[in-house]
């Protein structure tokens, strides 16, 4: 059958080679989309097309309302009415996190169509027709392409959802609409994770989700007050929070894509391509964090933490560039035992990775080049825990003809800088000597270490070392670089961070934009690359201490702690550390949680993951825990429903006691009222209190308003008053008398 | 098909003894399923849950784990609004076969407020209210009846959706009650036979006197306004009824012998029209049907009415 299929089908194979090829470039295509894509083709099926079905259905309804009521050409039905409020809030829950990084319009837009949708039902307002709304949508998608510029990514994503929420509130005419609305707030907050996923961004999530869903249950049951309603959300927001934590923990996680979807990677400030004087010193004064390092070990020392990002190669006389690609593979011999570690980056901040000088082990997702620099990440680098091993001692390999590249200067540039590097080659008897040489002019010829230098122009290596001698690292690197070269030692520049703060309360370190650095690597006969430093002579403390060290007092950026800062400065700095170290915790944790923590988590329940029985254990226990919190939640809302009665009842027992050791003793079949009468007739002087606490009880368990909280109070205060023993009976001798 | 199985689900769900009130309805067996809502809230849970398995994107699985934990709690809140419910009374009125049954249902709410308590009979018309904490709600139902009879109402299915919609929670109770359904009237002449203790038995073909003036007496809330005496009333004297009786003035027999019907149904729904004919008309009529005869009672006596109804729906 499949024989004849394929011999005589050759029309059919064609037809199908151009289908395959179809399917490859809509799939290729797919790999072009940002990695929220899918989640935003679910936003989109819900909240975009649903909404525009419900249009056709409703543009057929309204042909037939249009005779039939003034009101508005797109009636509501009475189970919607008085909603609008109530959705606009929900929608405001999901809009408000939003506001950041859309369009100033959107948030005007949003704001403009809900006040307009909330008062049309009051105001007797009319509402748009079909042609009209599909103008407004038009006129959204329109608006938000100019916008953004055209680029699908999240920003485009959110604006789409946050424009059709808006337009969304104008066609509510059924009780599914209210429904697809709670829906689209509830993606709106989703989405705005995708933005950033933070411990506070969460913490509003699961505000928002109380707030939001309270809402949904009073448009699904009006009749539940507001305070229950909230009541309500939030325990089932509560007990779903534990419940959550152990499907988050216990899902299987892999590694990799599932579907083969692979998000493309996403832009982002940080090092630049090119070193000019000038563009290190533009990251020094921010305090972004760009990633965190957790040491297996101790942490090394300051002056070894220098965390490799790029090595720029060429120079213009102006600007360094890291023109060519090196060739993939390195060799590296360490000479000191190997540091492993585990980095998180902040992918906001960057898009390459840091390993420390020089790595030996490297994730997976990424490669060495031949200048030990690594592969940006496939993928786009996340936000996720990357393992590394470097060593910081090492030796580098033999000399590869594309090193020649370390080489060049540009002709005919600084001749007085090459005049003196000429001077010292003549003078020196190796390159060793030469270095020395080059340092020892640095150090000796009042060089500031400044991130004010003046500006440079024409011969700008010439007049940096003779005339201004003020600059940053990367004056000093790419000085340094120059002489080396104009010497003919192989040199380059190496961007990249240095130092770091460690952070007490986690004993990690975090890396800042503050400590981006720039230095040198020359090529040493016998040692391979070496790497020099060469603001460590003019500014030492910089090396030694961290950022901001060894600048001019004038110069440090404001949120530098240097060693006279005030107690006050101290302690909120403290504190600005406990929060990095607990949003460090949650950011590795959680938001970082991948295969390999789970591999560790399994661990720990003594689960290895790499046999099918571990997986079918880990589900067992995930269900047992699943199944613990959802029991005890039952038992917790069983529990509560009941608490009521129970008190009322346990007054009523104890003032029974209290009567049965008076010899009072009621009889199961004994109502209250006549047990009061049995009081007043065997105990008259106990009646009057007895009398006050049998109303009370009958008033609450068969009166009208039942068992209100203060009656219960007012019960429990009168039975623990009630004290037969202090109640003297009249005396019997007394009566007598009379 | 569908309606087959609902059918077949029906009677798996209701089996087990009928109860009597008050039924609490922790004591029944509860259900729980998603409803519609519920299946696009799973859909799009699961698409989430998908997309952040693609990109391993963490802060999706927590939210969708979030919103997937909260529909499950939900559920305890949903089977609870409805357990806590007691149905406290049963009454239910008269009708006639083909017409609706109207049942009154009440619930008392014992602990907490309780919302959105739908209460119906299977394919009926179902009414949705809050009962609220303490109170006793009643609620009106109807149920369609189709043959005279005794009958027991089947499926009375007390659902609710609370608090989000997204699952609904329901109890199938088979009340313990008789329910008598009168057969349905179908017009006839009016035939009676005289009293056979006073008169000679011979059926008599008459219209009802409408020309023999009784008496008057004083109105009665009911009384058709025709017989209103317009004069008395136009003289002010008050408003009186003008009564009539038939030439004889006697009891009258509503006999089986005198529908002339091959269906034996037919005849049973002639005679009920014939009953509530009579009953109108004011006349002591009597009822003789195989097997059973029932002498006649004072006129317009509804207990007498329904005695000869409910001979007639119990008919065998």
């Amino acid at each position: 059958m499949s024989m004849r299929h394929h011999s005589n089908n050759a029309n059919g194979l064609r037809r199908d080679k151009r289908r395959a090829k179809r399917i490859c470039n809509l799939l290729s295509r797919w790999h072009t989309l940002p990695p929220e894509a899918f989640f935003w083709a679910t936003l989109t099926i819900e909240g975009t097309l649903l909404p525009h079905t419900l249009t056709r259905e409703g543009s057929l309804l309204n042909t037939e309302f249009t005779h039939s009521t003034k009101k508005g050409r797109h009636p509501r039905e009475e189970s919607v009415t008085g909603s609008l409020p109530s959705l606009v809030a929900a929608l405001g829950a999901g809009l408000l996190p939003h506001i950041p990084h859309l369009n100033p319009w959107i948030p005007m837009w949003c704001i403009g169509f809900w006040g307009y949708a909330a008062l049309s039902e009051t105001r007797r307002w009319p509402l748009p027709r079909m042609v009209f709304r599909t103008g407004l949508t038009l006129l959204g998608f329109a608006g938000v392409f100019l916008s953004t510029g055209g680029i699908i990514d999240n920003t485009f994503g959110a604006s789409l959802l946050c424009v059709m929420a808006g337009l969304k509130t104008l066609e509510i005419r059924r009780e599914r609409d209210l429904f697809i609305t709670i829906f689209i707030a509830y993606f709106m907050v989703l989405s705005s994770l995708f933005f950033s996923a933070s411990l506070p961004m969460t913490l509003y999530m699961v505000g928002a989700m109380i707030h939001i869903t309270a809402i949904l249950l009073r448009l699904h049951c009006p009749g539940v007050p507001l305070k229950d309603a909230f009541k309500v959300s939030g325990a089932i927001t509560g007990t779903a929070i534990p419940l959550t934590l152990v499907l988050f923990f216990f899902f299987p996680r892999i590694q990799g894509n599932l579907f083969g979807i692979t998000p493309r990677p996403t832009a982002t400030s940080g090092f630049s391509d090119t070193l000019s004087p000038g563009s290190v010193s533009r990251l020094a004064r921010s305090d972004a964090p760009v990633f965190r390092v957790t040491f297996d070990g101790p942490i090394p020392p300051a002056d070894e933490r220098y965390f490799r990002g790029i090595v720029f190669q060429t120079f213009n006389g102006k600007t360094w560039r890291s023109a060519s690609q090196p060739p993939a593979g390195a060799f590296i011999e360490a000479t000191a035992s190997p540091v492993s570690y585990e980095m998180i980056f902040e992918t906001k901040n960057t898009d390459r990775f840091f390993p420390l000088d020089l790595p030996l082990a490297i994730p997976k997702v990424t490669g060495i080049r031949a200048d030990y620099t690594l592969k940006k990440p496939t993928g786009g680098l996340k936000g996720t825990a990357y393992r590394f091993q470097s060593a910081t001692a090492y030796h580098t390999g033999p000399w590869t003809p594309w090193e020649a590249l370390f080489t060049l200067t540009p002709k005919g540039t600084n001749p007085r800088s090459r005049a003196l590097a000429r001077q010292w080659r003549a003078e020196a008897t190796g390159p060793e000597e030469i270095v020395e040489k080059a340092l020892r002019y640095l150090e000796t010829h009042d060089f500031l270490y400044t991130l004010t230098p003046p500006t440079l122009s024409g011969q700008r290596v010439d007049q940096f070392l003779f005339d201004t001698r003020r600059g940053y690292c990367e004056h000093y690197a790419s000085a340094f670089t120059f002489l080396m070269r104009a010497a003919g030692i192989p040199a380059r520049i190496v961007g990249g961070y240095l130092g770091g703060t460690i952070n007490p309360f986690g004993d990690y370190l975090i890396v800042r934009q503050a400590d981006a650095h720039a230095w040198t690597e020359v090529w040493l006969d016998g040692k391979g690359w070496v790497r020099v430093d060469p603001t460590s002579v003019v500014a030492p403390d910089r090396v030694s201490r961290g950022a901001g060290f060894g600048l001019p007092e004038i110069d440090r950026p404001s949120f530098f702690l240097g060693d006279r800062a005030s107690f006050l400065a101290r302690g909120i700095d403290r504190l600005r550390l406990g929060w990095d170290a607990i949003n460090y915790q949650w950011d590795s944790q959680v938001i970082g949680y991948s295969d390999t923590l789970q591999d560790d988590f399994l661990k720990k329940l003594g689960i290895s993951s790499r046999h099918w029985t571990g997986w079918l254990k880990a589900t067992l226990w995930g269900l047992a825990f699943c199944a613990l919190i959802v029991s005890l939640a039952w038992l917790a809302v069983e529990w509560r429903g009941r608490k009521r009665k129970p008190r009322v009842q346990a007054s009523w027992r104890l003032f029974q006691r209290k009567l049965e050791k008076q010899g009072l003793t009621r009889h199961a079949a004994t109502g209250p009222h006549d047990f009061l009468e049995r009081i007043k007739k065997e105990q008259p002087h106990l009646y009057p209190e007895a009398r006050t606490i049998t109303r009370l009880y009958v008033a609450i368990t068969y009166g009208r308003e039942g068992a209100t909280h203060e009656k219960q109070g007012e019960l429990k205060r009168a039975v623990a008053r009630f004290n037969p023993k202090k109640l003297h009976p009249r005396k019997q001798g007394w009566k007598a008398g009379v | 098909m569908s309606g087959v199985l609902r059918h077949a689900a029906l009677k798996f769900w209701a089996r087990g003894p009928r109860r009597g009130v008050p039924i609490p309805l922790r004591s029944v067996r509860i259900y729980i399923l998603p409803t519609h809502q519920g299946a696009l809230f799973a859909g799009v849970v699961l698409a989430m849950v998908a997309g952040s398995m693609n990109y391993n994107d963490n802060a999706g699985f927590l939210f969708a784990f979030l919103l997937a934990a909260m529909a499950l709690m939900s559920t305890l809140y949903t089977q609870k609004n409805l357990k806590e419910l007691t149905l406290v009374s049963e009454k239910h009125d008269l009708a006639f076969a083909g017409d609706r049954l109207w049942f009154d249902l009440a619930l008392k709410a014992n602990t907490a407020s309780r919302y959105k308590i739908s209460v119906g009979f299977q394919d009926e018309e179902r009414i949705t209210r809050d009962v609220p904490s303490g109170e006793t709600v009643t609620f009106r139902v109807p149920h369609a009846t189709e043959k005279r009879g005794l009958f027991h109402p089947e499926g009375l299915i007390l659902s609710s959706t609370y608090p989000f919609g997204l699952f609904r929670t329901w109890v199938v109770i088979r009340i313990n009650t008789d329910c008598l359904v009168f057969p349905k009237p179908l017009t006839h002449p009016f035939v009676v036979a005289q009293d056979p203790s006073t008169g000679d038995g011979t059926g008599e073909l008459k219209r009802p006197g409408t020309d023999d003036f009784k008496e008057l007496r004083p109105y009665q809330p009911g009384d058709p306004t025709h017989r209103i005496a317009w004069k008395t009333l136009a003289r002010g004297q008050g408003v009186w009824t003008k009564t009539f009786e038939a030439d004889h003035g006697s009891a009258v027999f509503i006999s089986w012998g005198h529908i002339h019907t091959p269906s034996r149904e037919t005849k049973i729904r002639h005679l009920c029209h014939l009953i509530l004919e009579a009953h109108q008309q004011g006349l002591p009529y009597g009822l003789m049907v195989p097997g059973i005869t029932i002498k006649p009672a004072e006129p317009r006596n509804i207990a007498h009415r329904d005695r000869c109804l409910t001979s007639l729906a119990m008919m065998a």
